[in-house]
């Protein structure tokens, strides 16, 4: 049982751990990339000017803090390669706005137009009916996208009518179960390579997919989107982060560490008293 | 009247499933397209089941101000942030974009200067992370209060849990930064060993965990196709 | 001007919600409660404004692209009528309407998924677990990397063999059999073990993207708003240590017991 004033000083040691580095931050420990991040790099950064990949924007505020930083991160790669970029959102309706912002904040920054280099297509229940659908016919399925523009005549779906034999690539940031719908509906059947980012809670869940070659990349959390970062030479969000991150890892191994010697220190006096008695 | 309730609902599932299990297997064109229009149908359909959480939580609550129960004060917040959420995109907020050719002129996330895009992103979004972002402090406390290593299956995960969180960590890594990266004392490094578990033991044990789902999923979409798996209609007569 | 009230009230939002890690209160239940009729409302439009009025009215009641050929297509009147018959569940005396729309749709899942499951979930999932399979990339490599990887390829698949024995429960755990599901639970324990680790960092990431927002994008004034943060912790400590020296001394062993 933990007592209240070990629970607040528990909460203000990981509240201390995490914002004294976000306020006086430093650069020491490197932060090397993995290879399940190079695989999603590598293939984009072989990708030419004028291909198409899509990226699902599979997540909501409550994951934002990590995969939103990765969103970005891809985007800006994707972007100045000159690469179109579709974005589309089946996990939540809340998903939408941030897939609206980050197109339409990361498209200024480069010089790019919503609707000719990019296009968010929104929220559509029935997951995989839609990716589905999307495979052989994008407007069928998307009458106008998230900003309420028709898609009947948008440059870019006129490029991209379908996914199959035209992307070159998709990447699912994902904040749930929608990575494995999209192998099995979306990559494994219209035949293009998919890559996946996910939170660190089901970073571990995926790599049975990755192993097996149905994706070639996986982002997992903080960490991975700090590493994008660093790829792609445009710090941001994620390596802010990193320290704090750290920081707080050792700390909870400390704690871990010190609560299973209590336990077993009380235990141990327990057992030698029993003994004593008899 | 039972056939309306009870059969029909059952035969309209079988006939849907096995239509779409026929066509995956015997992709005819003109079979294809009545299946696209399907997915459309069942995309349709699910949006307007979208709507009944959100009626059945404004009922509650307005109930809950109609009887004045305890905490009803906070139920008026909820009325009131719905509303004023709800006259944020009124189509009188907002003018289309200068040029373009919009597929209807209202005030939601399309308009970025408007009360609805701001109150997403300003009262919404910072809202809903933080909600989430207390979980750190939980886990932690749960990792201090029952992380013991009580078994030898317990030290394991604890063990596998420790070289992750490590391993994971730039300031983790640094710790083994000091063994040579090539032979044998880079498989003691914490990048390498954290490598090897996620993708050696921790594949194998979370595919025979989706092994076992994609198992289940099979058998019980072949029950709902049969009528034996009933329980998605719900109780009741 | 906006973007500073918006992040004043950012920043005093995420505070009422991080306030209930004293404990339940007004300001968290304030802060609750708001997002959840703002987030209801949002669902309204996005189902309204992105899936009904273009899906559903826009193919069957009205052109709402003028200027473009259009006509009515009857038969997207069908999951019309289906989801309005599925919104009779907010109705006792003919909710059992609504089990037609939703055997439609269960139907219609039950039998799509069933294909693409077999192929991605189960086949592909098996092949990648075979060692012959896994060592096709190496044929000809030196024996320095040959070697670790066949090692690696068959730890792999007895991974796989011995979790799916310790999933089968139609046998009885004992012998070979029990001997297999136990390397089972071992290699479980080192997945749920891993998937802890991830999920530790997950949480704790969560909090630094608020924190972060806090610290940097919430700045009024240097690091004013900071300083008054950590100074504000320093007190919880120290009081959480004074408090801790005036309690009696607690039976630690009352954790050995359990």
């Amino acid at each position: 049982m933990v007592r209240a004033w070990e629970r607040y000083l528990l909460y203000s040691l990981i509240a201390l751990a995490v914002l004294l580095p976000l306020m006086f931050p430093f650069d020491v420990w490197p932060n090397l990339p993995t290879k399940e991040v190079k695989g999603v790099f590598d293939t984009i950064d072989n990708l030419q000017p004028g291909d198409t990949i899509l990226v699902a924007v599979d997540f909501d505020p409550s994951s934002e803090p990590e995969l939103y930083p990765m969103l970005l991160a891809v985007l800006r790669h994707a972007f100045g390669k000159d690469i179109y970029v579709i974005g589309i959102n089946l996990f939540g309706p809340a998903g939408t706005g941030l897939g609206v912002k980050a197109l339409s904040d990361v498209g200024e920054e480069t010089g790019k137009v919503d609707g000719e280099d990019y296009v968010m297509l929104g929220f559509k229940p029935n997951l995989p009916g839609v990716i589905s659908q999307i495979n052989s016919d994008i407007k069928e399925m998307y009458r106008s996208d998230a900003n309420g523009r028709s898609t009947a005549d948008m440059p870019i779906l006129q490029r991209t009518p379908k996914l199959q034999g035209n992307i070159k690539y998709m990447v699912d940031l994902a904040a749930g179960e929608t990575v494995r719908p999209w192998v099995a509906f979306g990559s494994a059947p219209g035949g293009y390579p998919m890559g996946a980012g996910c939170t660190a809670v089901s970073f571990a869940d995926y790599f049975s997919f990755y192993q097996s070659g149905q994706i070639n990349g996986l982002m997992g959390g903080l960490k991975a989107a700090a590493e994008y970062e660093e790829l792609i030479g445009q710090k941001g969000a994620a390596s802010a982060g990193m320290n704090s991150q750290s920081i707080v890892h050792v700390l909870l191994v400390l704690f871990v560490i010190v609560g299973n010697f209590v336990f077993f220190r009380a235990l141990l006096r327990k057992r030698a008293e029993a003994r004593g008695r008899a | 009247m039972i056939f309306l309730r009870k059969q029909l609902p059952v035969a309209i599932a079988f006939v849907l499933g096995m239509f779409t299990l026929i066509i995956f297997y015997i992709p005819a064109p003109a079979m294809q397209g009545v299946g696209d229009r399907l997915k459309i149908f069942v995309m349709i359909i699910g949006a307007f089941a979208m709507l009944l959480g959100i009626n059945s939580i404004l009922g509650q609550h307005i109930e809950k101000i109609g009887k004045k129960r305890s905490g009803y004060g906070y139920s008026w917040v909820l009325i009131i942030g719905f509303v004023a959420m709800m006259i944020a995109w009124i189509p009188w907020w907002a003018a289309p974009p200068e040029g373009a050719a919009v597929y209807y002129p209202w005030g939601g996330l399309e308009n970025n200067k408007g009360v609805f895009y701001w109150m997403f992103f300003w009262i919404l979004v910072p809202m809903q992370a933080t909600m989430f972002s207390i979980l750190a402090f939980f886990i932690a406390s749960a990792a201090y209060r029952s992380f013991r290593a009580k078994t030898l299956e317990a030290t394991v995960l604890l063990v596998a849990a420790v070289i992750v969180m490590l391993g994971r960590v730039p300031l983790g890594t640094s710790l083994t930064s000091w063994l040579s990266d090539a032979g044998f004392w880079n498989n003691l490094r914490l990048e390498t060993m954290t490598s090897w578990l996620l993708n050696i033991p921790n594949a194998a044990g979370f595919r025979g965990i989706v092994l076992g789902v994609a198992l289940g999923i099979i058998a019980t979409s072949v029950r709902i196709i049969f009528g034996v798996e009933k329980t998605y209609l719900g109780g009741g007569d | 001007m906006a973007t500073f009230i918006g992040t004043w009230i950012a920043a005093g939002l995420t505070l009422m919600i991080l306030s209930f890690l004293y404990k339940d209160n007004p300001f968290f239940r304030f802060a609750e409660h708001l997002y959840v009729g703002i987030s209801n409302a949002y669902v309204v439009w996005l189902v309204w404004a992105t899936i009904v009025l273009p899906d559903f009215i826009g193919r069957v009641f009205m052109n709402l692209e003028p200027g473009r050929p259009w006509s009515p297509d009857y038969w997207y009147l069908v999951p019309g009528i289906l989801g309005l018959v599925m919104l009779t569940r907010m109705i006792p005396t003919i909710e059992w309407m609504s089990r037609w729309a939703l055997a439609f749709v269960v139907g219609w899942g039950a039998g799509f998924v069933i294909g693409p499951t077999l192929n991605s979930y189960l086949l592909a999932q098996l092949y990648a677990s075979f060692p012959w399979v896994n060592m096709q990339g190496y044929l000809g490599s030196p024996t320095g990397e040959y070697v670790p990887a066949l090692i690696n390829a068959i730890l792999l698949f007895v991974c796989v063999v011995t979790v799916l024995i310790y999933f089968f429960f139609s046998y009885e755990h004992k012998g070979v059999i029990g001997g297999a599901a136990k390397i089972g639970i071992w290699v479980l324990m080192v997945a749920f073990g891993a998937s802890f680790g991830s999920t530790v960092m997950a949480r704790i990431s969560l909090f630094i993207g608020r924190s972060r927002f806090l610290v940097q994008d919430a700045e009024p004034a240097g690091h004013a708003f900071s300083i008054l943060l950590t100074i504000g912790i320093l007190i919880v400590i120290i009081a959480a240590i004074i408090a801790r020296r005036r309690q009696p001394p607690a039976a630690e062993d009352s954790e050995a017991a359990e």
